[in-house]
């Protein structure tokens, strides 16, 4: 098991920070966080962003394979931790942009925890 | 290659003038920014012209948990909801469902068709794709999964909005009519 200080799923917090926004109606803003539990359930409470699930559908996939990592005993996130939102951004048909970075976070200290080298 | 847009939709040249100086600072736009926009795009805010102006704050999505059998680990229970707003955010205040990703990515797809919808001058959500499920399977072909109806309310009053055609519409002033 690869996750660090005797972490648990439980204790799992999977981020979403914003990374760059732009034209975004929804208000969404740099350093702006989705954060959701291993299941894939978004804490709201614990969240910083407004609650556009134009960028939390895009990352359905990658908590799905956040599970799937886990239950291998893996660290959660892989080589897909960078995604942006539906919308495709005032140069190509849309409007704005949401970029985010996933990481972990141990839920009990709320501190982020690092890939494994 | 220019084409004819239907004069019920945004003109190339329509540079939402009624409503620029409310989205410029919604949205950030700088000079020009309007302009830039594609005709679907500026249909997208079309919508404000065609429902009315307030047309985003006037309604509210509801998701309702209809048969949770238990095969989904979320611990989704009949009845439990979760509320969205028309601009597709999700309202914790009124939402007593957990709110599992697995079970909100579907509808996304209505939020698309409440803004295309919107643009035709009809109630916002689809007469058609109102029934939503959890997307993870599992080897009992479905039989566990959490299933869901979707609806639209006024967010006044929280009665559902049911007619076609919603108050402050412009779609039976169109010249065609109903097609």
């Amino acid at each position: 098991m690869s996750l660090p200080n005797e972490m648990t799923p439980e204790d799992c917090r999977l981020v979403a920070t914003v990374t760059r926004a732009f034209h975004c109606a929804n208000k969404i803003r740099e350093g702006e966080t989705f954060v959701f539990d291993h299941r894939g359930i978004l804490l709201a409470g614990e969240s910083s962003a407004n609650l556009c699930i134009g960028m939390i559908c895009k990352l359905q996939p990658v908590l799905m394979m956040a599970q799937d990592r886990l239950a291998e005993g893996l660290y959660p996130i892989g080589g897909y931790a960078h995604f942006d939102c539906f919308d495709t951004g005032i140069d190509h048909g849309g409007t704005g942009k949401v970029y985010v970075e996933m990481s972990l976070v141990d839920g009990r200290t709320g501190q982020t925890v690092p890939r494994p080298e | 290659m220019t084409q004819e847009i239907d004069p019920y939709y945004v003109q190339e040249d329509d540079n939402l003038a009624e409503m620029a100086e409310v989205l410029k600072p919604a949205l950030a736009f700088k000079e020009g920014d309007i302009e830039r926009l594609s005709p679907e795009a500026k249909n997208l805010f079309s919508g404000r012209r065609h429902l009315g102006i307030d047309w985003l704050d006037r309604y509210e999505i509801v998701l309702e948990v209809t048969e949770a059998p238990g095969g989904c680990r979320c611990g989704m229970k009949p009845g439990q909801k979760i509320v969205f707003d028309m601009r597709h955010k999700v309202k914790p205040e009124l939402s007593d469902a957990p709110l599992c990703v697995h079970l909100i990515s579907p509808v996304l797809s209505i939020f698309y068709m409440t803004f295309d919808r919107a643009a035709e001058g009809l109630n916002p959500l689809t007469c058609v794709w109102r029934y939503v499920e959890c997307p993870i399977t599992g080897p009992d072909h479905g039989a566990g999964k959490a299933l869901a109806k979707v609806h639209i309310r006024d967010s006044a009053t929280h009665e559902p909005v049911t007619a076609r055609v919603p108050p402050g519409s412009d779609f039976s002033s169109t010249p065609e009519g109903i097609k």
